[in-house]
């Protein structure tokens, strides 16, 4: 089935993303980016067209065929006042078309604004068909939640110019609240949407019930963002700089261009530093020779300079409140879009203006383009209730050695899912093996849930370590879980069925997830004793056979030396002492080498009970291991 | 039935579609990461080249001789070299024609107009890594006449 493309075509920049496998993820375009910025350019020499990064980059060059900021003039007639406010901020032609329509001039030809849109829109269908390897003609496009329907059905036309066909128009607000997944809360609630980008600001309160959204006021202040926050940091650096040098940087245009990149990187690591260096070396030269500059920016100091901005978002959200005719607290989710809402001071504006949390986790850049990637995914019904994998809530595993649990499937495996895993008996001539089928986090057996237990019996007696009994775990899509161990030496099997291993409740997985984290200290030192204990057990049982099996090869002093050795360890073992464990298991471990030289110096037939023969060069002495 | 089974045949075929084309992107996506995190770790050290560049620009008169500021020309020199062992190349030259795949106009002359535009001035070099670009130049786009250097240009 072709991809649909979810598009945030945006006033300065625009993001792409797809839905894969029912996760959205955003494509990068061409040149390695995930924005594009959305300028379009001609060369009027070659009449080549230019759109994204390659434009933005010759802009200066050829400022009146370098279009930017098309949005602003989307669906609107050239008397608009918005048409009459934005055009003085732009250098490049814009006239009246035969119906009154906003044109642009680029290279001698006119254009309509969705001509323009379509350019930006062609070059993000064409790049996101090289990176799918597979043709892409259906797109979601977001657009702000105030566009009237001239400007959707613009906007949809500039699909179509692209060879797109545009499933749906979504609001802008609506798209960030599908990326959180906000429609699916099940009860009625009110959303505040923030969307402080580059250069706007608008906020927009939801209303969403039975999962469909629904916008019910907006505002904002389409000559506000980001990009007013990099000013004030350039301004104060550069009257920082004449303060103490004397030099105004504002007459340096060389200068200027690394200021304004220095001030963006400042302003971006104070949304996690505290305090940031802006160290610019030569940044200007007079007649006593280089000039440097070295600054310290506080993350206060940047919130002195930006106050009133992030102020100005106020007035906004109160007037949007109010024409939803809602109060503050009546709003149950907040999400945050572009980003300058990065910045810890706006997420506390906005944490005080509704008196809760904002919701974070997407890029804030990309939230909008994420939404309508999963529109996209509601509308072709790749996101229909089958294909919605679960995952299992917590741990499956079964009972080992020392009452640990051993886990075969961890927590959050998408299903269905299964895992075989090949376990051995604990004890000489053991028949049976009963397997205890276990759920939860902590890792001793007794403090996790018990599913259920079989036995598996008819093992024919071998020493331990010898059977091979498999254990298998298969859970369907339905959450049941088949458990089954079968003796690879007899083919006998045995298996229990156990109906979808939920019972558990979110609240209990909730819990028990939490109590595996406060108890992980502790459950750490007892598996460490209990490892221990099934170290020493081996170790003794190891010594003993040995004994049994090859004591009388064994030099006399050697024997009595694991013999010795051995019975310590088994008092420890019994007394259940760690320490004493530890002690003895290295003392027998160190006994057991002494077996291992005899027993070499005995293959070279040079056994001597005085042990006075040396060991021959070139000995490989790590070749032995305990056996 | 009959109808709910092809469902069920064409979900499958689809999933397992987006299984083998998601491993393929997520393996071509793999290889990039890596270049990626190289580039990265390069990009990040290019505003030092850049005050190196810049220091060995201010060395006063008196002292462009002197074995201290060629012991420095050196360790620029050696710098560019274990650069380029990684395949990073400095892009932008006076004169070459203005292309902004690869040089980013921060000045602009009004050129003449049967004139090409041409970089004629770097105001800070760009690289490429490996025919990938890092960073753009940073350039002064104009006329460019091959005799008349630009006096500003130190």
């Amino acid at each position: 089935m072709p991809k649909v493309l979810g598009i945030d075509l945006g006033t300065t920049n625009s993001v792409m993303a797809i839905l894969e496998a029912g996760e959205p993820a955003v494509l990068e375009n061409a040149e390695g980016s995930r924005l594009t910025p959305s300028v379009v350019a001609t060369n009027p020499k070659t009449n080549e067209r230019l759109v994204g990064q390659i434009a933005r980059r010759q802009a200066i060059t050829n400022p009146e065929n370098t279009i930017f900021s098309i949005k602003r003039f989307m669906g609107r007639k050239y008397d608009d006042p918005a048409v009459q406010a934005a055009l003085k901020l732009v250098p490049y032609k814009v006239t009246r078309a035969p119906n009154g329509d906003v044109q642009v001039v680029m290279a001698g030809k006119a254009y309509s604004a969705p001509e323009i849109s379509a350019m930006i829109l062609q070059k993000m269908k064409s790049d996101a068909e090289a990176k799918l390897g597979e043709r892409v003609t259906q797109a979601v496009i977001t657009v702000p939640a105030y566009f009237n329907d001239t400007q959707r059905q613009a906007t949809k036309d500039a699909g179509r110019i692209a060879g797109l066909e545009v499933l749906r128009i979504v609001n802008e607000p609506t798209a960030a609240s599908l990326a959180y997944g906000l429609d699916k809360q099940g009860k009625e609630e009110t959303i505040a949407v923030y969307d402080l980008g580059g250069g706007t600001f608008d906020i927009s309160i939801l209303i969403v019930g039975e999962g469909v959204l629904e916008v019910k006021a907006t505002n904002g202040d389409t000559f506000l963002g980001g990009d007013d926050f990099d000013q004030r940091v350039i301004d104060w650096i550069v009257d920082e700089f004449k303060k103490d040098q004397g030099i105004d940087l504002r007459q340096d245009r060389m200068a200027l261009q690394r200021l304004k990149e220095a001030a963006e990187k400042a302003k971006i690591e104070l949304s996690s530093a505290q305090s940031t260096d802006l160290n610019l070396p030569f940044i200007t030269a007079d007649a006593s020779g280089p000039k440097h500059l070295s600054l310290t920016l506080t993350r206060a100091k940047l919130e002195q300079l930006t106050g009133d901005l992030i102020d100005r978002t106020k007035g906004p959200v109160q007037q949007a409140l109010k024409d939803a005719g809602i109060s503050p607290n009546e709003v149950d989710e907040v999400v945050l879009v572009g980003g300058q809402t990065r910045m810890p001071a706006v997420q506390q504006l906005v944490r005080d203006l509704f008196g809760k949390d904002p919701h974070k986790g997407v890029n804030p850049d990309e939230v909008v383009a994420v939404g309508a990637a999963i529109q996209a995914g509601v509308l072709k019904g790749e996101v229909k209730d089958v294909l919605l994998l679960d995952v299992t809530p917590l741990s499956l595993g079964v009972e080992t050695q020392g009452g640990v649990m051993t886990v075969l499937i961890p927590r959050n495996t998408t299903i269905p899912t299964s895992k075989t895993e090949t376990f051995t008996t604990a004890a000489d001539g053991q028949t049976s093996v009963e397997v205890h089928v276990l759920q939860g986090e902590r890792p001793m057996a007794s403090e996790n849930k018990s599913l259920g237990r079989f036995i598996l019996d008819g093992i024919l007696p071998a020493p331990r370590g010898v059977p091979q009994i498999e254990v298998s775990f298969d859970i369907d899509a339905n959450g049941i879980l088949n458990v089954s161990a079968r003796d690879k030496a007899t083919g006998k099997e045995q298996r229990v069925v156990i109906q979808a291993t939920s019972g558990l409740s979110e609240a209990e997985i909730q819990r028990m997830v939490r109590d595996a984290e406060a108890h992980a200290a502790e459950d750490a030192r007892r598996r460490d004793e209990i490892e221990l204990r099934n170290q020493a057990d081996t170790a003794h049982y190891q010594a003993e056979k040995l004994l049994r099996e090859q004591g009388a090869n064994l030099p006399d002093q050697v024997r009595a030396q694991v013999a010795e050795k051995s019975a310590a360890l088994k008092r420890a073992l019994d007394a259940n002492d760690a320490s004493g464990m530890r002690t003895a298991l290295q003392d027998l471990q160190q006994a057991m080498l002494g077996v291992g030289q005899a027993a070499y110096a005995g293959t070279n037939g040079h056994a001597q009970d005085d042990g006075g023969t040396p060991t021959p060069e070139g000995a490989v002495e790590g070749e032995y291991r305990e056996v | 039935m009959q109808a709910e089974q092809q469902d069920t045949v064409e979900l499958l075929q689809r999933e397992r579609a987006n299984f083998l084309n998601f491993k393929r992107r997520s393996e071509q996506e793999r290889a990039e990461e890596r270049a990626r995190g190289r580039e990265d770790v390069v990009r990040a050290l290019l505003p030092v080249i850049d005050d190196l560049e810049r220091a060995l620009e201010h060395v006063p008169d008196d002292l462009i001789e002197h074995p201290w500021a060629q012991g420095t020309a050196l360790t620029r020199q050696q710098l560019l070299d274990a650069l380029r062992k990684l395949g990073v190349e400095r892009v932008g030259e006076p004169g070459e024609p203005f292309d902004p795949a690869k040089h980013e106009a921060v000045e602009s002359e009004q050129p003449s107009a049967d004139a090409e535009p041409r970089v004629i001035r770097v105001v800070r070099p760009g690289f490429q890594m490996n025919g990938r670009l890092l960073r753009p130049a940073q350039v002064a786009v104009g006329t460019y006449a091959s005799n008349g250097r630009h006096t500003d240009h130190a």
